[in-house]
Order: C-alpha cells, then structure tokens, then sequence
C-alpha cells in the first residue's frame, strides 16, 4: 500500500490515487482531442488547461503535480 | 371528539363545524380544545402538534444493534418537545368521557399515523372503532361534507405503513449513525456525530458522484462564430448555421471568409408553434417552479404552503397528483378568486369563456387533487413570502383554462457563397394561458428587422470566439429533490428534509450542492467499505415494500422482519470493519477541519498558516498566525462575529487576501479576511455601519416606546 503522490490517499500499486488517477487521464486523453483541434504541444496544453474556469479541481492537482516533476512528459 | 393535526387546523374545523360558526376555545393548563355543537351532538375538537409520539430503543444504551422500540411521548426522547407533554395530558382526559372519536388529521400516511398513536396512545380507546373525515382543503364547505360523510373505520392499511416507514428510518438512522460515530470514537477517542441514513446515504451519494465529475472534469475547446452587419442603418448580428466548430483553423477560415463580403437573404421562413398551459401544481412542480422564480428551497415553499393550506386559502399541498377531478366546484372557486380586486379581471375573463375544463396533467394521487386555490379570501395579511407563493398558485390555476399560446417564429436565411447564416425573430401572436400566468411565462420576443429576399448585406466585423465544454452542473436544492422523486427515494413530505440535511450535516458546502471534504470522507469510506450504505437499491426496495403494505399485497410485520435482516448483515459486517472505518473517517475528519479552520499562508511570517481561532478569554473569533504560540508572528486579522464562515477557494482581487464567505441566516456575502483594511471594501464597511446605527436606533425607539 502507497499513498497518492498528489493528496496522500491510499493507493494500491498506483503513484497516484483513483481520483488523481482518473484526473489524469482524462487529462491525457483531452489532450488528442485539443491536439487535433488547436495544434498545440503539451507544455502549452497543461498550461492552458491550468488557466480555464472550467477545468476540475483534481486536473489542477494533476498538473501542479506533473509539472513540479523533473520531466513533465514522461510523468504522463 | 375531533382529533386535529394542528392547531390552526383544529380552529378552522371548529369553526366550520359549529352551527353558529363561534366555538369556544377552553384553555387548560398550558394547552386548549375547542367545543362547539352540530345538531344534537356536542363537539370537542383538539389538536396535536404533527408527532405527539416518538420511536424509542427498548433496550437501553447508546450502542448498535438496537432494533427493538415502542412508542413513547415525544417529549421522552426530545427535550425540547415541553409544549406536547400538557396537550397529551389533556387529551387523556377529555376521552374520558367520549362517545365517539374522529380522525381528522390531514388525509396522507403522516396525517392517518398521528391520528391513530393519538387514539391509541393519549385518548387510550380502540382505533378500529374510530371514524375518519377526510378533505384536501380547510374551507367551511370541505369540512362539513368531510364531517357528513365521513367513512366509519380509518385507513389502516395507510396507518401500517406509515408506521413502518417510521420504525425502518429509525432503525436505519438511529443503527448507522451510531456505527460510524462510535467508530471515529473509538479510533480517536473524538465524539462527533457523524449521521446517514436509509436515504440520506444514496443522497449523499448523487452529490459525491457528481462533484467527482466535476472534479475530473477536463474542457474541451470550440469556436463560435460572430458575425455583425449593417442593414438599412440597422446594426443586426447574425448567427452563423453551425453553432460551434471543433477546429481553430476552420474557425479561422469562416472568419477569412466571411470578413468584408457581401451576404444576400436567400428566403424568409416562418412557423407558428401553438404552446398549451403546463398542468396543474403538485408539490413538487411547485417546489421547482418556486425555486426558479423566486429562489425558495424546497423546504421552504413547503412549509409556506402549508401555512397557505392551513389559512383554508390553497388546497392540500403534500400531493403528487397534477389532476383536477370532475367533482372540484371549479366555478365556486373562479367566483371566489373573482372576489379578490387583484385577480377580478382575470378570474372574470375565464369565467365569461365559460369553457371551464383545465388542462391535467399525468400523474395522479388517490389522496388528494392538484394544489390550487380554494376561492377563499386570506383571513389575514399575508407575508410577502405567502404572497409570492400564492400569486404562482392562483396564476397557474387560472392559466389551465386559457387556450394555447401561438407563437411565430421567423427566421431568414442569409447566403454568402457556401456559408449559410441566420437570424431569427420570435412574435408572440396570442397570449392565450400565458396572459394569466403573467411574469412567470415570459417570452422574449424579438423583432426580425424590415427585410426582404435579395436584400444584400456586408459583413462586418466577423469574428469566432474560443469556448469551452462546460463541467455538468452541481445540484441546487430543486434539481436535488427532483431526482429523489425520479429514483423514487423518500416521500413528498420527507424529500425536502433530506435535502436539507446533506447541508446541515457539513456534507456540502454553500448554495449549490458543493461537497464538503466532511461529505467526501464519509462517502470514499462507506463506498469503500460499506457500499450497501450508499446504495439505492435497498431503501428503493423498502419504498416499493411500503406501498405495498398501502395495497395490502404485503403487511407490516413481514416489511419489519425482512428491513431488520438487512440491517443486521450490514450491522455485522460494519462491525468486522470498524477499525478501518474509524480511521479513514478521523483522517477525512481532521481534512474537513483543517479545511474549515485554515486560510492559507501567513503573509507576514510566510512560513506560518493563516486559521480562524475563537479566542479562550473573550469567545471571539478571529484569523491569526499558526507561529502565534510560539511567539514568532502576531498577524490578525478581525472576522465578522455573526454567521457561518468557509474559506473560498479565490483571493481578494482588491488587496490579494484570501477570501470568505459568511451564511448569516439566510443572508449570505462574501468577503476577504483584510477586510476591515482593505482599500476595496470601504463602501462595505461603510454601508456595515450605517446598517448597525440603523438598527441601534431601531432598538433605541422600542426600548423608548
């Protein structure tokens, strides 16, 4: 048992808990669809994603988590 | 004797009942009955307050299991119940010397039930023998056919179920609170009770699901196009055909495009769509639409409407019927709301259509027809509360007798090389049912400016702009109740309550149904370890069961049997569980307080935090420095000391302080922490202390007077 690299939840094998893991999924697959409809690279993407009203609590989490990490591309 | 749920009610039945319509009301020890005469017979008509009687554990102990209970006297196991304890002695009294007794508490399974434990438990006679009156509105003429016709033996299939409901709420309320509050107990050695329920539980889950929705939620972008023009010296803005296109660069060629050129109207299409009156209120539709117009909680229009329905003034309101039935005096009522200066025009235009068939709706209620107004003139002056409660009724009633609205929809159809545009118009051609139901109907109507086929146009500017999916939304208390009602959890009369209680409970925050980290620990551990707590499925089956008892398909006893083995298996299982459960609720536990208590960094010291602290010496509260104890930083900040205070998740725009919200009844305002300092907030402040000398002066002229 571990716990979330995010909020320090237990969690089986994962870095992150079932809700930060979810969030960051999510997180990855709007990326294609971002990807697709703006051109933009995932650096710009996570900090846009950051800046929307819109977007949920544990996304944020997410991406202050990933981008705190020596390599933002390989923690996804 | 007459047995009344309320006072007000037992009043009104009196009066109604008595042949020269002056009871007297005799005063006795704390408590009142009124007696008055019918004929031959010779009346005693008496009240209760709702339950004069309560579930109480037969076994003593504040543990789990404890399945066994009997009822006891409110006021044995509510302290604050003192007014009960002088109406029940009465009561037991009076029957001494009663003939005969009639129920004529409202006609639903609260109503049946607090007429029966009456009989059985303070009038001390058999139930079986008793008569019972029942109606769906308080006026003279309800209440003395109620009275003539009354049938000669209570409902006791609605009786049994209606006790049912109470012994499995209580068993499942009284066990599972117990359960976790004595796990975080005995984890921490904290006593905090921590509350669910038999619906509260599902509940709690619609909410928890939703905000994790929300909280995963990533927007996706689109682009909407925008396009202006200049007609005849008419400024117009033109809709483009596809509302959102999902590609920047698409949305940047329809602007390239478009910008500059010139557009021609290719056709001018119109339709008219005809639009009937919605059906009558139940109380749920008027719970929505009371929370759509004037913001009222559900709780609340409920407890409005039953002031209204107790003035004799609307029909019952705890119905779910959207039915009116043939045998309603529909032109009684009209004449009596002609009566009413407001309404008289109105009322008088139905009345000459003399086509008196409202529209009805599809759901149907055995009990009682749909809410409307009796035709009776208030006998008091109404709270502006009442007013706007009863305005909506009145207005709706009178609307089901209107003929359809006709509206016309315009739209023309603007070409610019492949590029289709629009602009649409909205005339409102007849009224019909949408004159009486007047501000709660508005269309917005919308001129299509003079233009004719072949009329040409340059567009200009033409932009897109970029957007973004939108989260689901969060519940409010109406969305809430309707999906209670929907997945068919608790009843009309308890659905409103159990809204309530997700707040009161700490389980979520503010207006909308935002859930608290409180809500979030008891929901990730139930759903973790106890599922079945959470789920719908079992008190699903309970409701279906209980009906089934009102159909006499099943009984009582064998609800009970089957409910308490139910809860016995989660009781076991909870059990082997404890420890686990304790913890993880201590942790979310001590999440929820840090989360309710802390502000974030201090900004004088920088490595302390921010908390809300009620000082030891004066019971004030204010925000001060974590690194205060140890001498290191003395950073306050003055807090308002009236109402419930959350941090919010957003900085001052002002001076960049965090800020707060603060629920002082049902005023709420938000604020930052600086602000008794800060340069934005001196018109608050300002208006703060005009709005205290104010009341300072208030107070003053009473005190003089």
């Amino acid at each position: 048992m571990t716990n979330c690299g995010i909020c320090g939840r237990g969690t089986s094998d994962n870095e992150l808990c079932r809700y930060h893991l979810e969030a960051s999924n999510n997180l990855r697959v709007a990326y294609e669809g971002w990807k697709e409809a703006t051109g933009i690279n995932w650096e710009e993407y996570i900090v846009k994603i950051a800046q929307i009203e819109e977007t949920g609590r544990w996304v944020i989490d997410v991406i202050e988590y990933i981008t705190s990490q020596d390599d933002p591309l390989t923690k996804m | 004797m007459i047995i009344t749920e309320k006072p007000t009610a037992a009043k009104r039945i009196a009066n109604a009942l008595d042949d020269n319509q002056s009871p007297i009301e005799v005063k006795k020890r704390g408590a009142s009955y009124f007696e008055c005469k019918r004929g031959a017979d010779d009346l005693i008509v008496v009240y209760a307050l709702g339950h004069l009687f309560e579930l109480k554990q037969t076994v003593k102990g504040w543990t789990y299991p404890r399945v066994d209970t009997e009822w006891v006297p409110k006021y044995e196991v509510d302290k604050k119940a003192t007014k009960i304890k002088p109406i029940i002695n009465l009561i037991r009294r009076l029957s001494k010397d009663i003939d005969s007794f009639i129920v004529a508490t409202d006609f639903d399974i609260e109503g049946s039930l607090i007429g029966y434990l009456t009989l059985k438990y303070a009038c001390k006679t058999d139930p079986s023998a008793a008569h019972r009156m029942s109606f769906s509105a308080l006026t003279d003429n309800d209440i003395q056919h109620a009275h003539d016709s009354m049938s000669n033996s209570l409902d006791f299939p609605m009786i049994e179920s209606g006790q049912v409901r109470h012994e499995v709420d209580w068993l499942f309320g009284i066990n599972l609170t117990r359960a976790l509050t004595l796990a975080v107990k005995n984890t921490a050695g904290w006593f905090k009770i921590v509350s669910t329920g038999r619906v509260q539980g599902p509940t709690l889950s619609y909410v928890a699901i939703r905000e994790q929705k929300i909280n995963v939620f990533v927007p996706q972008p689109f682009w909407v196009i925008q396009v202006k023009t200049l007609h005849n010296g008419v400024e117009m803005e033109l809709e483009y055909s596809k509302k959102r296109l999902e590609i920047e660069t698409d949305a940047k060629k329809v602007v390239n495009d478009l910008e500059g050129d010139t557009a021609h109207v290719d056709s001018i299409n119109s339709r008219t769509t005809k639009q009937g009156p919605h059906p009558p209120f139940n109380l749920s539709s008027l719970q929505a639409e009371a929370y759509r117009h004037f913001g009222f909680k559900p709780s609340r229009t409920l407890a409005v409407a039953q002031s209204l329905y107790l003035d004799a003034i609307i029909s019952y309101p705890r119905t779910s019927s959207e039915k009116l039935p043939d045998t309603l005096n529909l032109k009684e009522i009209l004449n009596g709301i002609r009566e009413m200066k407001i309404y008289s025009p109105l009322a008088k235009q139905v009345l000459q259509v003399g086509n008196l068939t409202p529209v009805q709706g599809k759901k149907s209620d055995p009990a009682h027809p749909a809410i409307h107004p009796t035709g009776t003139k208030p006998t008091k002056r109404l709270t502006p509360t009442e007013k706007k409660l009863y305005d909506l009724i009145v207005r709706r009633f009178l609307a089901l007798f209107g003929e359809p609205a006709v509206k016309e929809h315009l739209r023309a159809d603007i070409r610019c090389n492949e590029h289709l545009l629009y602009l649409r118009g909205l005339r409102v051609l007849k009224q019909g049912w949408m004159k009486f139901y007047d501000q709660y109907s508005k269309t917005e109507e919308k001129e299509l400016p003079e233009l004719s086929e072949g009329d040409s146009m340059v567009l200009s500017p033409v932009r897109s702009d970029e957007r973004y999916t939108q989260p689901p939304p969060r519940f409010n208390p109406a969305s809430l109740l309707k999906l209670l009602e929907k997945e068919n959890l608790g009843t009309k009369a308890t659905r409103a309550r159990i809204v309530d209680s997700i707040k009161s409970r700490g389980y979520s925050l503010r207006d909308r149904f935002e859930l608290s980290t409180l809500g979030y620990a008891l929901y990730e551990t139930l759903e973790r370890y106890m599922p079945d707590m959470l789920s719908p499925e079992l008190t699903r089956r309970l409701e279906k069961e209980m009906d089934e008892i009102q159909k006499e398909q099943t009984n009582r006893k064998a609800v009970l049997t089957r409910a308490k083995g139910n809860l016995i298996q989660l009781l076991d299982a909870f059990k082997v569980q404890e420890q686990e459960i304790g913890t993880a609720l201590v942790l979310g536990l001590q999440r929820y307080w840090k989360s309710m208590e802390e502000v974030g960094d201090c900004p004088k010291c920088s490595d302390g935090t921010l908390r809300i602290i009620r000082s030891s010496k004066t019971g004030k509260r204010f925000v001060g420095c974590s690194n205060y104890k140890d001498k290191k930083c003395d950073q306050t900040f003055a807090l308002p000391q009236k109402g419930e205070i959350s941090p919010l998740d957003m900085m001052c725009s002002h001076c960049g302080h965090k800020m707060i919200q603060i629920a002082s009844g049902r005023r709420k305002w938000e604020t930052c922490i600086n602000w008794t300092e800060c340069p934005g907030r001196r018109e608050e402040l300002k208006a703060l202390d005009e709005r205290r000398a104010k009341q300072a002066n208030k107070k003053k002229e009473v005190s003089d007077e």
